[in-house]
């Protein structure tokens, strides 16, 4: 068993695509017409076989309710790894990225927190070094 | 500005951002709102633009539309009251904003929703065996 399928719901999925891809810079991979949606990943640019991230529609209103939720009490949905966390606050800052947490430590992490433009907040996490 | 307003003026765009979605047949409730916050209103609109995407305009629209569909896709009401029931006052203007969006008449959307594709990619988990 492996774990090759990470989801994350979305508004809008080509809302999604072009925040996913434009702006934070991942790789589309699998784009399939399904009725009205899509079934639509991502990738990491040198991670093409690595896992991918699922941008799945909330048509579900439970999904929806979920979503509001965190985002209303400021609970990132997921968190993805980068080498800098200041680095990453400035490039995506300057490209008009809302942050609610500007990078901070938490224990054994540095992290930073954003909205996604598609209902969610997405942390950013780099390990700091021991010691 | 303490922590708590910081926060509470954060639940505020999100509610509104909820609002817009759930109850959007309502008018735009943007003036009350910015001042509420007490901030002007086009840094007010910047910021919701960057955490939402798009303006509170276009998103009100585009559930709009989504709440059209399904009317017309699961109900029988007649177009006009589908109109209404989504907030137009107007039938030509709202004939002219789902053309534009769905590249058809509210009633040729109606017409052809018969061959509808799943609602979710959960059903498509299913399609991909």
């Amino acid at each position: 068993m492996r774990i090759t399928l990470v989801s994350i719901h979305v508004e809008d999925q080509d809302r999604a695509l072009a925040f996913y891809r434009d702006v934070l810079g991942f790789v589309p991979k699998v784009d399939i017409p399904m009725g009205k949606f899509r079934w639509l990943t991502v990738v990491t640019p040198d991670r093409p076989e690595g896992p991918e991230l699922v941008l799945e529609p909330n048509a579900h209103p439970a999904a929806r309710a979920y979503q509001d939720a965190l985002l209303r009490d400021g609970i990132p949905m997921n968190s993805f790894e980068v080498d800098d966390v200041d680095a990453e606050h400035r490039r995506l800052r300057e490209r008009g990225v809302e942050f609610t947490r500007p990078p901070s430590d938490a224990g054994p992490v540095r992290i930073a927190v954003f909205a996604d433009t598609c209902g969610n907040l997405i942390q950013i996490h780099a390990r700091r070094p021991a010691g | 500005m303490t922590a708590g307003s910081r926060e509470e003026t954060w639940r505020r765009l999100c509610d509104l951002r909820i609002r817009l979605r759930d109850r959007c047949e309502e008018a735009l409730p943007l003036g009350t709102l910015a001042d509420e916050l007490a901030v002007s209103g086009s840094r007010f609109l910047r910021r919701f633009r960057a955490v939402f995407g798009a303006t509170p305009h276009a998103l009100q629209s585009e559930a709009r539309m989504a709440r059209a569909c399904a009317l017309l896709r699961q109900s029988t009401l007649p177009v006009t009251e589908v109109c209404f029931e989504v907030g137009y006052r107007s039938l030509g203007s709202f004939s002219t904003a789902f053309s534009r969006r769905m590249g058809c008449s509210p009633r040729t959307f109606r017409a052809r929703a018969g061959s509808e594709g799943p609602d979710s990619p959960h059903d498509c988990f299913a399609r991909m065996g």
